[in-house]
């Protein structure tokens, strides 16, 4: 009887020094590596210790994979960590997936432990979370503020004050396929919106789908499009320059998603509905879409002999929108939420060098994003990156992106609504009625 | 005579049909990956049925050097491995108690157990983190080793019990007349004959850990504890995209949830039939 309960014991004792040895055998990395906040850590980009402090400043960022700035960003990152290797480490976190960035920003957010540094690639996240970020006003000085273009102080201010740091301009127009208007008898981009579709029916006629479109992730391509149809006349321009607009119950936005959806039902490729930039993107790239709208990040697609062709960039045209619109504006820049003086100077200090001119410079090289600041050029891109540069200089209208402008939940309802106006399921008046009402929830 | 075989051949050639077609949609799909894992993104793009121009490894190659898979795959495979462990022990031996003991509260301690497949995950997402952040297990294996155990608790207390009713009293009360105790009883009786049972639950919580997304992403930062899904974004961004290492990934990926399913396919089958019978 005393052998069997004695067995007991042991065995009791054993089940348990197993379970702790387990628990404290895989969750000894933390103190390993010497985290000191709670948001644990990761690779280590870091320096010397020679000062005996070495600040940490932790930043997410989905710049990774296939990402078109995941190289700019790795040189930016060791170049920093070269110049301030006594000073500061970056703690990176890799958030591969844009959406994924701001979902795990979102849970950060809601309990209270953002990172020191943000950078979202344009959502915009300054609204919905500017209680926890810093006010970076006081450390803008005139000289910092005249360099860089003032759309881009524009897009990261709420009420008079910074919240983000510009490093890159949002230049938008259309791309179209030049091979394919010459078969449709088409000779340069249409100049108002009624051309535009009788270019359409043209290239319908020539057996050629005319737009690349979407409608899931916002509906990224399809958007531009709604966004420069409505910016059509003087009320329209306004709207697309209005910060977190509530009412879409207007004429410009009504006659503009009307013209969407034409767009679905008669000019796009069947994926359109439920497809994602990939198959928009794709189908330009396989020539079987005439005309896609996006920026000049896409051009060293057009080169990838992966991707595309040979020869196939020589094919590529870039055009303002219809009544010379373009996007010219601000692009969300970084964020910071450090919550002491000693980190908010680390996080400056890494913002300022990201956003550097230099940092902007290679920038444009390595990707084709335009430069925030307005001297910044270079010889050494892309002819097709210069035409945008050069359309976004003659625009009679510039406006700013819905993804920057609308409040995120409207941008999250796009995607939902845009298969029911496709489908003919709702009329444009209900798809601006949806839209106000997202906004309205705010 | 003549009826009878005209009879039997159409019900074979049905049978035939009826098999290719379940063949086809089963493994199709995965053929199509490891097909297009060895063509290009052109190829891809222009025609997504036709077969690769030439079996290029570029795809692999790529996969490897733009994500860091390996890394990924070791810590899916230990903390899929050992949360179902993990999961399995501790289940079972709760489900063995509900299936077998009476005691007041036991109806209200079952439902109370189950009822957290009621709970949607994203509201359970921020509660978690914050506990995790605060117990010192964020960005470990072992926390989430831990939140996967426990997310699969429901649906394997659910099976197991079942199962666990299905065994006759008989063979335990024959064990202790034996002399045999009661855990004795339960590990050395119960438990291997109940492995049906419990391989059903094991493959179940293994392929939720393997698969889970999102709280692989909200509890960890670092490569050190970072999972198998999350690697599958690296090749798919806002702008960009390279399919081909993308179902070079996925090939990777998808391997271990066929081999376990392949090893423990008798398991369930028996499981599922002796819960068809039993009830």
């Amino acid at each position: 009887m005393m052998k069997r309960g004695f067995r007991k014991v042991v065995g009791v004792l054993l089940i348990g020094v197993m379970a702790i040895s387990m628990l404290s055998g895989c969750g000894a990395k933390n103190k390993e590596t010497g985290n000191k906040s709670n948001t644990g850590n990761t690779q280590v980009s870091d320096g010397g210790n020679e000062s005996g402090k070495i600040i940490e400043i932790n930043f997410p960022t989905s710049w990774v994979g296939v990402s078109s700035s995941t190289e700019w960003f790795n040189d930016r990152l060791k170049a920093f960590n070269e110049q301030y290797s006594d000073k500061y480490k970056v703690v990176v976190e890799e958030i591969a997936g844009d959406q994924a960035y701001v979902d795990k920003i979102k849970v950060l957010y809601s309990s209270k432990s953002l990172p020191d540094v943000i950078s979202t690639g344009g959502y915009n996240l300054i609204d919905s979370m500017k209680d926890q970020m810093v006010d970076l006003t006081p450390y803008v000085d005139d000289q910092w503020k005249k360099s860089i273009s003032e759309v881009c102080w524009d897009v990261n201010s709420r009420d008079g004050s910074i919240y983000g740091i510009p490093y890159s301009r949002q230049v938008i127009g259309y791309f179209y396929n030049k091979d394919l208007f010459e078969k449709a008898g088409i000779k340069e981009p249409a100049k108002t919106w009624d051309e535009f579709f009788a270019q359409c029916d043209k290239l319908l006629a020539a057996g050629i789908t005319p737009v690349s479109m979407d409608t899931a992730d916002s509906g990224w391509l399809t958007s531009l499009l709604l966004g420069a149809m409505i910016a059509s006349d003087d009320e329209g321009e306004a709207f697309m320059n209005t910060s977190l607009p509530k009412n879409y119950n207007t004429k410009e936005f009504i006659d503009a998603a009307g013209m969407i959806q034409k767009l679905f039902q008669n000019y796009t490729t069947q994926d359109a509905i439920g497809g994602k930039y990939e198959n928009g993107a794709s189908n330009f790239f396989m020539e079987q879409t005439a005309i896609i709208a996006n920026g000049p990040w896409m051009i060293s697609d057009f080169y990838d002999a992966n991707m595309v062709e040979e020869g196939f960039s020589d094919k590529i045209g870039t055009a303002m929108f219809p009544g010379d619109v373009m996007y010219n504006s601000g692009k969300i820049g970084f964020n910071i939420a450090s919550k002491s003086e000693e980190q908010l100077k680390a996080s400056l200090d890494f913002v300022k060098f990201m956003t550097s001119a230099d940092s902007q410079l290679k920038m444009l090289e390595m990707t084709g994003e335009i430069p925030a600041e307005i001297n910044v050029t270079s010889d050494n891109i892309y002819p097709l990156v210069t035409e945008v540069i050069e359309n976004s200089n003659k625009a009679a209208r510039n406006i700013n992106d819905f993804q920057s402008l609308w409040y995120a939940n409207v941008v999250d309802e796009i995607s939902i609504q845009y298969p029911l106006l496709a489908q003919g399921q709702i009329t444009p008046e209900e798809f601006a009625t949806a839209l106000t009402k997202a906004a309205e929830k705010n | 005579m003549k009826n009878k075989r005209i009879g039997t051949l159409v019900s074979d050639i049905l049978r035939w049909i009826y098999l290719i077609f379940f063949v086809f949609i089963s493994i199709g799909p995965l053929l199509w990956i490891v097909m297009s894992s060895f063509k290009t993104n052109k190829e891809i793009l222009s025609s997504a049925f036709a077969l690769p121009s030439n079996f290029s490894f570029a795809g692999y190659e790529a996969a490897l050097k733009l994500a860091p898979i390996f890394k990924f795959y070791n810590n899916s495979l230990l903390i899929s491995m050992v949360s179902t462990i993990l999961n399995i022990l501790v289940v079972s031996m709760a489900a063995y108690i509900l299936a077998r003991c009476r005691f007041r509260g036991k109806t209200f301690l079952t439902l109370l157990l189950s009822s957290s497949l009621l709970i949607p995950t994203s509201s359970l997402l921020m509660p978690i983190y914050i506990i995790m952040t605060k117990i010192g297990l964020y960005d470990t294996k072992t926390g989430l080793i831990i939140v996967y155990a426990a997310l699969g608790l429901p649906s394997s207390l659910f099976i197991i019990k079942s199962y666990f009713q299905s065994i006759p009293v008989e063979l335990e009360e024959a064990a202790y007349l034996d002399g045999a105790g009661f855990a004795k009883t339960y590990f050395l009786i119960v438990f291997p004959i109940a492995k049906s049972g419990l391989a059903t639950a094991a493959i179940l919580q293994f392929l939720t850990s393997w698969n889970e997304f999102m709280f692989a992403l909200i509890l960890t930062k670092s490569t050190l504890a970072r999972t198998l899904p999350l690697a599958l974004n690296y090749f798919t961004s806002q702008f960009s995209f390279n399919y081909t290492a993308m179902f070079a990934a996925l090939a990777m990926v998808i391997i271990p949830s066929i081999l376990i399913y392949t090893l423990l396919q008798e398991q369930v089958t028996d499981s599922m039939v002796a819960g068809s019978i039993k009830g």
